[in-house]
């Protein structure tokens, strides 16, 4: 903690001095004034004259039309901040209608068609089994229709490729796959 | 004219408004010497100071309907005033010589030769600061302004406005620390500087 003199003049001429914020700020500003070239204060007749020529010209002014406000502040103002139920309900139904139309629509029209299509497979299933897989995929909510997942897309492009690989290169890329999983 | 002091600018100005033309001139005496001073820190030559009030004036009156009265008149008129020293400023920088303008001015008041080539020294460091660092300079230490009311002023933040202060105060100090005849000044000068220490230790920067 800092020791706080009660005023400047307190402390002796060359000690170090200790202020609080407030009482430093004060302090410098005074040695600034007091150091300050430009003037504090003008000439009665000077300022007359200043201002006489100032009112000559604003009475050769006019003053510029208040500005209109924006279209809410408009509508705001108009219904002095209360906002008509009878007036606002339809406009606001009419929004939420579209709002749902284009957003709310689109997982019901997916389920509909997950719906056409699983009874399609149903007749299907009864003849093969591999479309009987399909649809138990679908029904689950499995987005890797067919028993496929990205691993197994993967593994199916390596193999084709591994035909062409010497035996350096396959325990090259087996060892780096066996260090990422680590990892 | 007793009668004047007890209306406050935001009734002058509803007056103005609805037409009454000369209630306007009490605003223009109860704010030019403020402005003139204001102006004068920037542009320093008497004449374009007194054009920049004028000037300041008249943009007020144009532009009173669009006053809201969120700020107050006082800060509302320095913050226009402000805006049309840093035109002039920008007018006059390649016409004048800082230095001149400078003399010509520290002339007027000083008296000892010490104190007036102290003075001269922070009016020249002033003078170099930056525009915005300067005008939260000028209005905190000159114009005893609040930090709320110089960020009306500057538009910008509260702590904007209170952090180009800081910054300015900080500018002065390197600048004056570096003068080797600072170092003999009286103990006044001293005091000066072990505030300016204290301060930028107290506001932790």
């Amino acid at each position: 903690m800092r020791p706080v003199s009660e005023t400047p003049s307190e402390v002796a001429p060359g000690a170090p001095i200790y202020l609080d914020e407030v009482t430093a700020e004060k302090a410098l500003k005074a040695r600034l004034k007091a150091l300050d070239p430009a003037p504090q204060d003008f000439d009665e007749t000077y300022l007359d004259a200043l201002e006489d020529r100032i009112m000559s010209q604003v009475m050769k002014t006019s003053m510029e039309p208040k500005p209109k406000p924006g279209l809410f502040t408009r509508y705001w103002q108009k219904t002095q901040g209360k906002v008509s139920t009878s007036k606002t309900l339809p406009p606001l139904m009419a929004i939420l209608a579209l709002v749902i139309s284009l957003f709310g629509l689109r997982p019901s029209s997916h389920l509909s068609s997950v719906q056409i299509n699983s009874d399609e497979l149903m007749q299907e299933a009864l003849d093969s089994p591999r479309s009987f897989q399909i649809l138990v995929n679908q029904l689950s909510g499995d987005s890797n229709a067919g028993g496929l997942n990205s691993d197994d897309f993967f593994v199916d492009v390596a193999s084709q490729n591994f035909d062409h690989l010497t035996l350096h290169e396959l325990d090259e890329l087996l060892s780096s796959k066996s260090t990422s999983k680590t990892q | 004219m007793g009668s004047d002091l007890n209306v406050t600018d935001l009734e002058l100005v509803e007056k103005v408004k609805s037409g009454d033309r000369k209630s306007f001139s009490i605003l223009v005496r109860r704010h030019q010497p403020g402005l003139l001073r204001l102006s004068l820190r920037f542009v320093k030559d008497r004449d374009a100071a007194e054009d920049v009030v004028q000037e300041s004036f008249i943009k007020a009156y144009e532009r009173l309907n669009s006053f809201e009265g969120r700020a107050s008149f006082k800060s509302w008129l320095y913050q226009v005033a402000v805006n049309t020293a840093k035109n002039k400023l920008r007018e006059v920088r390649d016409m004048k010589d800082i230095d001149d303008v400078q003399l010509g001015v520290g002339a007027i008041a000083e008296s000892s030769l010490v104190h007036q080539a102290v003075s001269h020294l922070i009016a020249k460091a002033v003078e170099e600061l930056p525009f915005k660092q300067k005008t939260a300079l000028t209005l905190r230490i000159y114009e005893d302004l609040s930090f709320k009311e110089i960020a009306e002023i500057m538009e910008c933040p509260y702590d904007t406005a209170k952090a180009n202060y800081r910054h300015a105060l900080l500018k002065l100090r390197e600048e004056l620390q570096d003068q080797e005849d600072l170092k003999h000044w009286s103990e006044e000068v001293g005091g000066f500087f072990m505030e300016l220490n204290h301060k930028m230790a107290e506001a932790d920067i």
